[in-house]
């Protein structure tokens, strides 16, 4: 099988989603995070976390297209709190980026870390309400500020989503307004096109 | 239908039927390795890569792959949270051989 090299950014960004996949988040514990993960993944609940939780992960990774305001609304009943539902969101989103990255190159899937013990921040975001999107946001609901009520889990959106594809802003460079950019050789047509069809396989239109 | 983006002319209902030219430098490999990939093809996975690898090289293989795990969690983060297409994509959708869903219209 040939070897593909990997950009060293992409893998120090994994690297990075890693140590904040074990940390503390913002509403739920390192423990509850990597819980969420392995059930993403297709493991037990065990007893670290709530099956209403599971269930989000679950749906999440493997049914995404399927979500409804009334499912979410009773995963809050269960006592998914919106808030928490957002960064469950945002641990299952990276880690399939990961894992679908991690499969294409012909690797294992990585191994979970190891949680590591600690409160979580529980820091709301000033501005965040509901505008459009099921969840709060800061500014109407789009695919930059998906996760901005939460605001570590907007920043890891922010860092891997820069280093896997192109950083969400104008300029030159690796940026989503430059038309013209060539990554590792592929251009953004080819890059767009790619983008598409995966989201045509998801089942999703945005 | 096609789209011409930065000189080339591209066929975007290639994004939908396999059968469809994109006219993109690689388009075919680069739509059978995004399948293999998103669908945790073990079987097909190898031979996919392989054939990127020889039409687009090495490096654009391993972005393409990062491409698509990005849009793996956007697909995710957007549905979860209930953002979908704006009205006028539909027509777009309609042309490309990718019709909308009922639940967007």
């Amino acid at each position: 099988m040939t070897t593909l090299a990997v950009d060293p950014d992409v893998e120090a960004a994994h690297d990075r989603e890693w140590g904040r996949l074990a940390a503390p988040g913002t509403w739920l514990s390192g423990a509850e995070r990597v819980a969420v993960a392995a059930v993403a993944r297709g493991g037990d609940t065990g007893p670290v976390i709530s099956e209403a939780i599971a269930s989000a992960a679950r749906r999440i990774h493997d049914e995404p297209a399927t979500i409804t305001a009334a499912w979410i609304d009773g995963l809050e009943v269960d006592g998914l709190s919106r808030l928490a539902y957002v960064e469950v969101l945002g641990v299952v989103a990276r880690l399939r980026a990961l894992d679908t990255f991690g499969f294409g190159l012909g690797r294992p899937p990585r191994p979970l870390p190891a949680p590591i013990d600690g409160e979580p921040a529980r820091r709301t975001v000033d501005g965040a309400r509901f505008d459009g999107g099921w969840v709060p946001t800061v500014g109407s609901a789009g695919p930059p500020n998906a996760l901005s009520a939460v605001q570590r889990e907007h920043d890891a959106l922010h860092d891997l989503h820069g280093h896997l594809y192109l950083e969400p802003r104008h300029g030159d460079g690796n940026a989503m307004g430059n038309m013209q950019v060539v990554r590792d050789g592929l251009n953004r047509s080819q890059m767009e096109f790619v983008a598409a069809r995966t989201s045509l396989l998801n089942d999703c239109f945005f | 239908m096609s789209s011409k983006v930065n000189g080339e002319d591209v066929d975007l209902r290639a994004v939908g039927d396999a059968s469809v030219d994109s006219r993109l430098p690689g388009g075919a490999a680069l739509a059978a390795l995004t399948d293999a990939a998103v669908l945790r093809d073990d079987e097909e996975m190898p031979r996919a890569r392989a054939a990127a690898i020889d039409a687009v090289g090495a490096p654009s293989t391993m972005r393409a792959l990062a491409v698509a795990g990005n849009f793996e969690m956007m697909n995710r983060l957007l549905d979860a949270i209930g953002v979908g297409p704006g009205p006028e994509m539909r027509d777009i959708g309609d042309a490309i051989g990718v019709p909308l869903p009922d639940r967007w219209h």
